[in-house]
């Protein structure tokens, strides 16, 4: 380094090495440097080759439009119910009791579709869904209220919730008549099965809903002054509070928009099977693996829709793979749980 | 009592991030002496205690107790040699009997079990060298304060073989008679075999009991006075000390005449509080000083809406709200700012979403934020306190000083009429500190403060300042009468 050099204060690199300065941009470019990005790197690497696994394994099931169709159509029951989790996280709570609430609402909304008067026309089963979906909101604000003026754990309120939501399904069940427990897929009115059963371009209609609706709580989230207060609120409650935010409003939002989006989600599961007794448990553990993958795999700013929805995919594409491979149904859930397990010891690991 | 040093400190030095918290931390305990610490807010006393204790490890220093090094930074091992402090917000368990809370840690055990008559004996014996006669077996929530910091102190002194007992501020917040009694027990526990170490506000008190007081100032230590020589004049005297702040008062050449009220306490009671009036009127800069328990925190929380009084009222703004939350108060025309920004400042959010947090509504378009009208408001507030940095880098990006310039940009186009300022200096350096007290001199022409700070800042900045000693206003200077001295003699 002669007086030519450009002033750059930094050692002298040797011949043919960078200076450590030249090496941290070079790093900061491949954008490996932190442990955040590393992370990040690891995770979305994950997905990647798990892609080419599957497709290496069996391409020729995998890889198809109809397979893509049939995992599609699939996803919009588990994108609904993530993304509502979503928003709870967001303000810095926890919503156990979403799948609880789907269950609840495709009882309440199937029943009032086939068995009440009144709703066997084309404009009541939308009344009866609309219904369903109300139920939904109102579940969800029972949450957020005990959360937010009971100052009582989103955690163990929400498990309360579940469980108060799972024996209205119960009371609502055992008015099915003729002594049944379900009401088959059949049986529905026209309009409650095109929720599902209308296809666009191949896919239903009712992932052109759940997409639809993650729009507008993506917007919400990230371009409102509802969302600036959520993440306020998620990030330090109290520095929320003193900055004038209404914490105890934006939480009781969050669980509203939780419920209803629970809601639409049971309307859909009832559209694509028909009614089912507790047919929404083992929807819990996906949703928290689908948002806690996400902001740990893509997220910038902790939970977000876009990240929650990789997520979702990134367990979509799991569970369809292993299905196309003919796996039993245990590694599945198996390996969900690991994922979840994974993912959340690594985020944790950043301090 | 003149006996060999039992414990010194050399060369502690302790920093938290870029707060050098003790630069030159030094004190020397002799056996069986009550050793009175003093020095104002933040200048070191407990972090310097801390690092005695075990609970901190220093960044250099040695602390040397009866000849042996100490293992500092474990905590056990240093209790195990004989060191224990009780510290200022000793964990209590209300719904345990007092035998229980006396013991916790040091129950006498068999083969795993607790014997409880042995602890019971055992908490009544330390109890009654305390002076104190309390029912061991009542529950512990029941009794009065005094009472339970008194089982507080037990604590210390049912341990066998402590022989440095550490009390951080054992009489913060008790009135003074309550006070007074503590003081008392303190001295039936100081014996040959054991020195204690006292921090305390209230120089008085310390002036009476000690035998030694170290003053701490910045972060160093200042001096040690011993026997004749401990007199509160001269301890006060030692406080003040200093490089006085440059007085902001005079810069606002006009004096702004003091508009509507906007601030109302009358005869406002709580935990310290013993029936606090006061106004403050647009214009006015306030200032409230007192120690910890003083009740000049619980002021600045009545007022802010972070909690109620129990008795009297509290009315803000131009509507004379009550502020019974913060949103509420913020509602009414209320700003707050502390300088504990661990409650102020947003992990992952940049400064410009912390300074237009309050007021991200108002630049919706159909409910959705105009990023540009945001740019421009934010830029303009940073600007105008002239805070150093953009606004779309991460809050923790700035210095302590250009933060809390930022948290306090967020009222400026707010349409607030009061500040509530607690504290806002807290580990900011001097040039910021000056910065900060004459953006807030600025601001208080067209609005309220209601501030609480160090007495050297308040007799720098403020047109009246409430003096606040036992929770009571013991002192209200105006004009001239404001020194930092004539504050420190009101408080302590």
């Amino acid at each position: 380094m002669t007086g030519g050099a450009p002033a750059v204060e930094s050692e002298p690199a040797e011949e043919g090495r960078l200076a450590p300065e030249q090496q941290n941009r070079v790093l900061a470019m491949l954008s490996l440097s932190s442990p955040t990005a590393r992370r990040q790197a690891l995770l979305v690497g994950l997905f990647v080759v798990m892609v080419a696994a599957f497709s290496i394994a069996d391409a020729e099931h995998f890889l198809t439009w109809t397979n893509f169709k049939n995992a599609a159509n699939q996803v919009p029951v588990l994108m609904l119910l993530a993304v509502g989790v979503t928003a709870v996280l967001r303000v810095g709570e926890f919503d156990l009791a979403a799948p609880a609430i789907a269950a609840l609402v495709s009882g309440v909304a199937a029943i009032l579709a086939t068995q009440a008067s009144g709703f066997d026309t084309g404009g009541g089963v939308l009344l009866a869904m609309a219904v369903g979906i109300a139920v939904g909101g109102l579940v969800g604000a029972t949450s957020g209220v005990s959360v937010a003026y009971g100052k009582a754990p989103s955690f163990v309120v929400t498990l309360a919730v579940s469980s108060v939501a799972l024996g209205l399904e119960l009371l609502v069940q055992s008015k099915i008549t003729g002594g049944l427990t379900q009401i088959s897929a059949i049986t529905l009115p026209e309009t409650l099965r095109d929720v599902a059963g209308t296809k666009i371009a191949g896919l239903s209609l009712s992932l052109y809903i759940a997409l639809g609706l993650s729009l507008v709580v993506w917007l919400l989230l990230s371009r409102t002054a509802y969302g600036r207060h959520a993440h306020a609120t998620g990030g330090n409650e109290s520095a929320a509070q003193l900055a004038g935010v209404s914490v105890n409003r934006i939480k009781i939002i969050a669980f509203v928009i939780s419920g209803l989006l629970a809601g639409v989600a049971g309307i859909v599961l009832v559209s694509q099977q028909g009614y089912l007794p507790n047919a929404t448990a083992s929807y819990l553990l996906q949703a928290y693996a689908a948002a806690f993958f996400g902001a740990t795999a893509v997220g910038k700013r902790g939970f977000s829709v876009p990240a929650t929805l990789f997520g979702v995919i990134f367990l979509a594409t799991l569970s369809n793979g292993l299905a196309v491979l003919n796996q039993p149904l245990w590694i599945s859930s198996t390996i969900q749980g690991a994922v979840l397990l994974f993912t959340v010891m690594l985020s944790r690991s950043r301090t | 009592m003149s006996g060999a040093p039992a414990l010194s400190v050399t060369g502690v030095a302790k920093r938290f991030g870029g707060v050098r918290a003790v630069r030159d931390g030094n004190l020397t305990v002799r056996r069986g002496e009550l050793h009175g610490l003093v020095g104002p807010n933040g200048s070191g006393k407990s972090t310097l205690l801390n690092v005695v204790s075990g609970l901190l490890r220093p960044d250099a220093g040695s602390v040397v107790f009866e000849g042996n090094p100490l293992e500092l930074g474990h905590y056990r091992k240093i209790q195990d040699q004989g060191v224990y402090l009780v510290p200022q917000e000793m964990s209590f368990a209300p719904d345990d009997e007092v035998w229980e809370n006396v013991t916790l840690g040091a129950e006498p055990i068999r083969r795993g079990i607790v014997r409880r008559r042995a602890a019971r004996a055992a908490a009544a014996r330390a109890l009654h060298l305390l002076g104190r006669d309390i029912d061991v077996n009542a529950v512990s929530g029941a009794l009065s304060p005094v009472e339970q910091r008194l089982v507080t102190i037990a604590r210390g002194v049912v341990r066998p073989g402590v022989r440095l007992l550490i009390l951080d501020e054992p009489t913060a917040g008790l009135p003074h008679h309550d006070a007074k009694r503590v003081m008392e027990s303190l001295h039936q526990i100081v014996s040959p075999d054991r020195a204690v170490i006292l921090v305390s506000h209230h120089i008085d008190d310390v002036a009476a009991a000690c035998h030694a007081v170290t003053v701490m100032r910045d972060g160093k230590t200042v001096t040690e006075l011993r026997g004749e020589a401990v007199r509160t004049d001269d301890i006060v005297d030692l406080l003040v000390a200093g490089a006085p702040l440059e007085a902001i008062r005079d810069e606002s050449a006009a004096p702004v005449e003091a508009g509507d009220e906007l601030i109302d306490v009358e005869q406002a009671a709580g935990r310290s509080l013993r029936g606090v009036s006061f106004a403050v009127r647009r214009g006015e800069v306030v200032g409230l000083a007192g120690v910890l328990g003083s009740g000049s925190g619980e002021t600045i929380e009545f007022v802010s809406g972070q909690s109620r009084p129990d008795d009297g009222t509290v009315r803000v703004g131009r509507d004379a709200s009550d502020p019974s939350t913060p949103h509420r108060a913020f509602r009414a025309g209320v700003g707050y700012i502390s300088g504990e920004r661990a409650r102020l400042v947003i992990e992952d959010m940049t400064v410009g979403e912390h300074v237009s947090l309050p007021v991200v509504g108002q630049f919706g378009r159909v409910g959705v934020v105009s990023r540009g009208r945001e740019r421009t408001w934010v830029n303009r507030s940073l600007d105008a306190l002239s805070v150093k940095g953009e606004g779309s880098a991460p809050m923790r990006s700035l210095s302590g000083g250009n933060q809390q310039r930022a948290l306090l940009a967020r009222w400026i186009g707010a349409d607030v009429d009061v500040l509530v300022v607690d504290q806002p200096t807290v580990g900011v350096d001097i040039a910021g500190r000056a910065q900060l007290l004459r953006a807030l001199r600025d601001l208080a022409r067209e609005r309220a403060i209601l501030l609480a700070a160090e007495p050297e800042e308040l007799a720098a900045t403020c047109d009246r300042v409430l003096c606040l000693r036992r929770g009571e206003i013991a002192r209200e200077l105006t004009g001239d009468d404001i020194t930092e001295g004539a504050i420190i003699r009101a408080i302590v």
